[in-house]
């Protein structure tokens, strides 16, 4: 490095003492304050075209000095000259202002232009960029910004999955999730949440209001971060503006949903030095909004048959709140280098109540009808920022140096507890009516003939006889739709069970209360990262870089429960003894279905008392912290879990014009993983586990020892004798290796509007870190299930083909189409089974490589288009559209078919209808989505076959996890009635599609979520 | 999850034999009159009759099986209530139905054990220094039970861990009454299905039967174990259907269990449906006093604890017990029957106004010959079955002779079975 460094300076020295008699260009290329990127500036006479850079700046060096003509080109926009003398080593030329096209200066600025003007940069960003991109401005928010995805779901080809009628998860052409990287300012962040199952972040963190741009990239370039097969999405955060500003932005708004107010307060404050070298900005956001959602799911409960084992109807209200901040700064130097500073952070609330009804056919205690009271503070924080320079070494020479820190956490907050109690976590309290005689089951005898229950649940066949002959095997099951053989099974929107007994509120008796506890963490404290680049002509460019990035976190789960203490009371506690009400179902449950529920809800404890409930019943209640002496100790012994990985990456790579047609890029990046992770991990083999005392010894901690050796005998009380002692040992899995990713870009100019471009690149996924956990599995306690990792698990390579045409036209119209193919080595799915184990009946998911390679085709259309060729009325309207469809195929082991890839939408569409008047401040927008359908899970549940081997159960997708397609309406409009104030509409979810996930077919609902319509109105002040 | 374990660590059983050992050593017990009648009571939760037998006829539970065979058993035990695990266990522990002990579901909230104790508690009014020890790795059956008489309460965390506790236990010389309860089967059942056509939950019942075998091994192991009187009782405490239980189907009703040790004959024990106090109905009086029911157990063991004491005869009017003891003589016993030779006949309905069905649970088809004897011993129905199978159904229509109990044998070389029909 030494000696680089001193190159370096050589050089530098070389080109400012060489050259004396010239000098250099500075400037910046704006349009109303807002610059411009891409634009060409050319010197004609001196055959020098060079382009500004994102942020519209651009440097001519090496310019002799004397009177030059400047000229500056950008589709869209005038053609603007401008006559330099150059009489010292830099010249400033400050803000080169272009006016829009059509030779219509613009006098005034109002927002709805600014939008505009947003996709016109949008749009020539993409257009300049060798590779396959789209590029979007985020803009000034003209409604509420909820967080990044929002923003995102208008971007072609790209897809949100959503969680609570918000945007969580993002993918490119609907790819797997996890195939895609979200990145902000070319870094991935570190993930943290409550699930924490991906490396993808979930934007509910991440507010909009700190984004100045998101380029979404379909075929990578080497200088990009690798693991994106499908996509990648980078978000650029707000930089310093020009001159002074200072904004401060309040919404008010009222959601129908919630019946609740909603509020969004900005402050966004920046400026300038007088001689434009420092820059800040400092801005920050508060966002708060309530919502409601009506949700019922089914529990199937075998993978021998299709019968129900739980119906659960669930009433969401719930409060989010988003807190952003962001800072930054920059300097430049005389020779245009720069160094900057920028920092962000982002806070999520996300307080839920959750108020479940569950009809509970087959449990270990007979069958129930179940009331759960939950209530959940879950919050995130993710903070860090970089600190980079970019420095012009020479005019053919620049190097940038970046370093990145990151932090992202996860936590249940507050509840209920206060404070920091330990034992906060995922409330959950349960009422429960026992001996329940459900009256809608058949009993399917071992001919497969079906018979009715009779009006004490006995079996009885067609003329009422109960059916007694014990040889029938007869087994009783809940069947819905056809697959109940009376033919009068429930349709999937009109699940009735119909128990003998009626529901009584004076029945339901305390049963449990329980906190899931949940700490995860994740940083990233060493991003480092240079790139250097060397420009020798005009027509070439030589990168070469390398970033290292160290990555560390850290997750635990646990449980801290609370039962009935029969050593103090032994009678029932009943709901209705304290004080409780009907349930607040906000106007109506599933009223899309016509209410099927109506009338039938138990009421509820206050939510004021149930948030104290376990405090105010004393000792009443018994503590079952999670100890050696818990009952689910061992099932907990893989619920923690910390990794350390480092990455270590360099590419080099070759920007090259072959002519003014033809162009591009090639190179190839390298990427060193090394991944440690550590674990728990039951030795529970035949030999391994003991008779086991359990103390609480004083200062010591919670000890299990063996019996046959107990060291505490006669001097401590155990806590828990006679129970099973395993040993729990400390597993680590470390991987390594090198990921090799050779890419090539060819682009062709056919006209200044005919694009075509061409890719073909290789990527790859790094498999999540819960995929290669080692160790015994994680449980998800709320849900009886368990991942379990797989630590050999090995990456999933691409080779990517894209095959894009382009067309663009004026202000901002652009039609493209295209196809592309992916071949993927190693895809990484989830299998699910339920019946490894025969003692339980719990579910099993874990992580597998496909055996033979996988294949995706797909071929998309995206049009963009204002209809502003036309007059009047009409030309005020804009079309939006895009079209993906995709065709993937996939053989599970032990299936006899292919299937479509998991979590691949087959069919993806996006059409959106604006309409713009600038003159009187209208923006009204109509935007339509569709996701087609896709398989989620494929049941993988195998058992012993008769030959001693392993046999899939079911070589059918009856058991399998199915998306169901869904079509989505948004409308939104804004009006500026003043300079400072607007008013705004804005109707979200207008067909009310539900979410709907199934078993098999689609008359099997597995879970049903409505988000109802969001209507929100209100007010922004522009201060 | 529940993790599997099996024993095979001879090492870890002389280490807990020296362990214990060594404990006992330390107390010298005191000595009631008639310590030397003590009781083995093992429950497995949720096996259906139909598994069970299934499973003995193809002798994949040879401990269970070598019970029946030499003991005294039946198929014909009747639940009269709840068929929930927390309800059927407080029947089968206090000798009480629901309506006295007041447990009505797994929450055991509102129980009246302080009038209804457990069994060991009301031995020990006799016994005052009887041991008794509860193994089971369902908690609720611990923690929320009370004035059961238990001196120790164990509650390992699996089936494998509670054979262990048990065989630890069996060791203790002191030690009078020993309840094990394995909870892995009614689990396979409501994960899988409770039913023989599902391999999971047949699995889970075979393997039960090796624990069972590791305890009742540990008890012949006993060193005073020639000079000991047990009694080994085995049950389950309800079946299931579909992956749930506590309904009123006969799948989940009609159950068995069986008795073996000191004093108890090889016979086979059959009765009519006295019906159910969920039905609406009270059961009937007369076939509850004939029939096997859950409630049978308690009074038995009692029974068998403290035999000719003031205990064994109070039951009835001081304790209000609704359970009967089969140790009594005189009981409408069904003599004769030899498990060696079984022939599994199902009868249905059963009581019945006469029409039944007769089908027996064969897939190759055997020649029988079916008798109906009245108690006087005179013959009223015969019949010669030709090719008689599992398809096969035989109706019998015994509507002109009068209202009682009849007895039904049913031959096949040298098998017979004698059962005992019910026309009301």
């Amino acid at each position: 490095m030494q000696s680089k460094k001193i190159i370096f300076v050589f050089i530098f020295l070389i080109n400012s003492l060489g050259f004396a008699q010239t000098g250099t260009i500075l400037g910046k290329v704006v349009h109303d304050n807002e610059s411009i990127p891409f634009v060409l500036v050319a010197i004609d006479s001196l055959d020098i075209k060079v382009k500004s850079d994102l942020n519209g700046l651009f440097s001519i060096e090496n310019i002799p000095f004397g009177t030059h003509q400047i000229r500056f080109v950008f589709t869209g926009y005038e053609i603007k000259n401008e006559t330099v003398i150059i009489e010292t080593d830099v010249l400033r030329m400050g803000d080169i202002s272009l006016n829009m096209g059509e030779g219509k200066a613009l006098n005034s600025v109002d927002v709805s232009h600014k939008l505009k003007n947003s996709q016109v940069r949008g749009n020539y960003i993409q257009k300049m960029e060798n590779a396959i991109s789209n590029v979007e401005y985020v803009g000034d928010g003209e409604m509420p910004a909820y967080n990044a995805a929002e923003n995102l779901q208008k971007m072609p080809s790209v897809t949100i999955q959503k969680d609570q009628g918000e945007g969580r998860y993002m993918s490119v052409r609907g790819t797997p999730t996890d195939w895609n990287s979200s990145l902000i300012n070319g870094d991935r962040l570190p993930v943290a949440d409550e699930d924490s199952e991906t490396r993808t972040m979930a934007f509910d963190v991440l507010s909009s209001d700190l984004l100045d741009y998101i380029k979404v990239t379909k075929a990578l370039t080497p200088d990009m971060e690798g693991d994106a097969i499908g996509g990648a999405v980078d978000f650029t955060t707000k930089t310093s503006p020009d001159s002074f500003e200072l904004r401060i932005n309040l919404m008010n708004g009222y959601s129908t949903q919630a019946e609740k107010p909603l509020y969004n307060i900005s402050l966004f404050h920046g400026s300038r030095t007088k001689d434009k070298r420092f820059g800040y900005l400092i801005s920050g956001s508060l966002f708060q909004r309530n919502y409601g959602t009506d949700n019922f799911e089914v529990v199937y409960g075998s993978n021998f048959n299709q019968g129900i084992n739980r119906l659960e109807l669930r009433d969401y209200i719930g409060e989010r709140t988003t807190a952003a901040g962001n800072i930054a700064l920059d300097y430049t130097f005389k020779n245009k280098s720069q160094i900057y500073f920028k920092g962000l952070t982002g806070y999520f609330l996300d307080a839920e109540r959750n108020r479940k009804t569950r009809y509970n056919y087959a449990v270990g205690a007979g069958s129930t009808v179940s009331l759960q009271h939950i209530y959940s503070r879950a919050n995130s924080l993710l903070y860090g920022g970089e600190f980079g320079t970019n420095l012009n070494l020479s005019s053919k020479w620049k190097l940038d140096l970046k370093y990145a820190y990151y932090s992202n956490s996860f936590e249940y907050g507050n509840v209920p507890f206060g404070g920091n109690d330990e034992r906060n976590g995922y409330q959950v309290i349960t009422f429960e009516q026992y001996n329940i005689n459900y009256l809608d089951q058949v009993y399917i005898d071992k001919h497969g003939n079906a018979y009715q229950s009779d009006e004490n649940g006995n079996p009885v066949d067609k003329d009422g006889t109960v059916i007694t002959d014990p040889s029938l095997e007869l087994a009783r099951v809940k069947l819905i739709g056809p697959d109940n053989p009376l033919g009068n099974g429930d349709e999937w929107d009109n699940i009735q069970p119909k128990a003998k007994q009626a529901l009584v509120a004076e029945e339901f008796e305390f049963s449990n209360a329980y906190t899931e506890l949940n700490t995860t963490w994740e940083r990233d404290p060493l991003i480092a990262q240079f790139d250097l680049s060397y420009v020798p002509n005009r027509r070439v460019n030589f990168k070469y870089g390398g970033k290292v990035r160290f990555k560390e976190g850290y997750r635990k789960l646990s449980l801290h429960e609370w039962k009935q203490n029969f050593d103090v009371f032994t009678k029932p506690i009943f709901l209705t003894n304290y004080r409780h009400s009907d349930l607040d179902l906000n106007g109506g449950f599933l009223e899309e279905l016509d209410q099927p529920y109506e009338g039938q809800f138990m009421p509820f404890l206050d939510d004021s008392f149930s948030d104290g409930f376990i405090n105010s019943l004393g000792d009443t209640l018994r503590e079952d912290p999670m100890n050696p002496a818990h009952h689910s100790y061992y099932e907990f012994v893989g619920a923690k879990y910390s990794y350390e990985e480092q990455v270590y990456a360099s590419y080099l790579m070759t920007d090259y014009s072959i002519s003014d047609k033809l162009s591009f890029i090639g190179g190839v990046r390298a990427e060193y993983t090394v991944l440690n992770m550590w674990a728990d991990s039951l030795m529970d083999g035949d030999d391994d586990w003991f008779l086991a005392n359990v103390y609480d010894v004083p200062n010591g901690g919670y000890e299990i020892v063996p019996i046959d050796d107990d060291p505490y005998a006669g001097e401590l009380e155990p806590i828990k004798e006679y129970t099973v002692g395993y040993p729990v040992v400390e597993v680590q899995n470390n991987q390594e290796y090198l990921s090799f990713l050779p890419m090539l870009h060819l682009r062709y100019d056919y006209s200044n509007q005919l694009i075509y471009r061409l890719g073909l690149t290789r990527s790859f996924r790094r498999p999540n870190f819960i995929e290669t956990k080692p160790g015994s599995p994680i449980i998800d306690f709320s849900n009886l299930e368990y991942n379990q990792g797989n630590p050999n698990l090995k990456p999933a390579y691409a080779w990517n083909a894209d095959f894009m045409v382009e067309y663009y036209m004026p202000n901002a119209g652009i039609f493209s189409a295209g196809i592309f193919g992916k071949r993927i080595k190693d895809h990484i799915y989830r299998t699910i089974t339920a019946d490894i184990d025969p003692q339980t009946g719990i579910i099993y998911k874990s992580y597998q490589n496909a055996e033979a390679p996988i294949f995706l085709m797909g071929a998309e259309v995206n049009l963009r288009k204002y209809l502003d060729f036309l007059n009047g009325f009409a030309k005020n309207f804009g079309i939006e559209t895009n079209v993906t469809f995709t065709h993937s195929e996939m053989n599970f082991p032990g299936r006899s078919f292919t299937q479509a890839l998991p979590l691949q939408p087959k069919f993806l569409f996006n059409g959106t209808l604006l309409y713009t008047n600038r003159e009187k401040g209208f923006n009204i927008r109509l935007a339509a989505n569709y996701t087609g359908g896709y398989l989620m899970e494929v049941n993988t549940s195998a058992i012993q076959t008769d030959s001693g081997e392993l046999g899939l159960i079911n070589d059918n997708t009856e058991f399998d996890v199915f998306m169901k397609d869904k079509w989505s309406l948004d409308f939104s409009a804004s009006y500026k009635a003043f300079k400072f104030l607007k008013l705004y509409v804005e109707c979200t979810n207008l067909l009310n599609t539900p979410l709907y996930i199934y078993r098999g077919q689609e008359f099997r609902p597995i879970q049903v979520e409505f988000y109802g319509l969001r209507l929100n109105f209100g007010l922004k002040f522009d201060l | 999850m529940k993790t599997k374990m099996k024993l095979k660590s001879i090492g870890k059983i002389k280490t807990l034999l020296v362990a214990s050992c060594l404990v006992s050593m330390g107390s010298i017990y005191a000595q009631d009159e008639h310590d030397e009648y003590k009781m083995l009571f093992i429950g497995i939760d949720g096996v259906r009759s139909d598994a069970l037998k299934q499973l003995m006829d193809d002798d994949l539970v040879p401990n269970m099986e070598a019970l029946f065979a030499t003991g005294t058993y039946t198929f014909d035990s009747w639940h009269l209530g709840i068929t929930s695990s927390g309800p059927s266990w407080s029947d089968m522990l206090t000798g009480v139905w629901e309506n006295k002990h007041n447990v009505t579901s797994n929450s055991y909230t509102g129980s009246d054990y302080d009038t209804y104790p457990y069994f060991p508690t009301r031995v020990k009014e006799c016994r005052p220094n009887a041991k008794a020890v509860q193994v089971t790795s369902w908690s609720p059956m611990s923690d929320n039970v009370y004035n059961d008489g238990w001196d120790n309460k164990l509650i390992p965390p699996t089936d494998d861990a509670c054979a262990l506790a048990a065989q630890s236990q069996l060791i203790d010389p002191a030690l009078d009454i020993l309840f094990v309860h394995f909870d892995d089967v009614d689990a396979a059942g409501h994960g899988n299905g409770f039913n023989p056509a599902i391999p999971a939950y047949m699995n889970a019942i075979t393997y039960v039967d090796t624990k069972v075998g590791q305890v009742i091994d540990a008890l012949y192991a006993r060193t005073n174990f020639a000079n000991e009187k047990w009694v080994i009782m085995l049950t389950t405490d309800h079946g299931g259907t579909g992956t749930s239980h506590g309904g009123n189907s006969d799948t989940e009703r009609h159950i068995w269990w069986v008795a073996n040790g000191y004093g108890i004959p090889s016979m086979e024990i059959t009765g009519a449906d006295p019906g159910s106090y969920r039905f609406g109905d009270a059961p009937d009086p007369e076939l509850i006093q004939t029939t096997p029911v859950l409630t049978d157990i308690a009074v038995t063991a009692i029974d068998h604890l403290v035999p000719g004491t003031d205990c064994e005869e109070s039951h009835k009017a001081d304790w209000a017990l609704d359970g009967k003891s089969w140790l009594d003589e005189g009981s409408l016993y069904v003599e004769g029957n030899n498990f060696d030779n079984i022939i599994d006949v199902n009868i249905f309905p059963n009581p019945n106004n006469g029409v039944f069905d007769v089908v027996v649970n064969l897939t190759q088809g055997e020649n029988y010959q079916v008798i109906l004897t009245d108690l006087a011993g005179k013959t009223v129905f015969e019949k010669e079955l030709e090719y008689f199978d599992g398809y096969s159904k035989l109706k019998v229509d015994l509507q002109q002779f009068e209202n009682g109990v009849y007895l039904m044998s049913v031959k096949s070389g040298d098998k017979i079975i004698t059962k005992k029909v019910v026309k009301h």
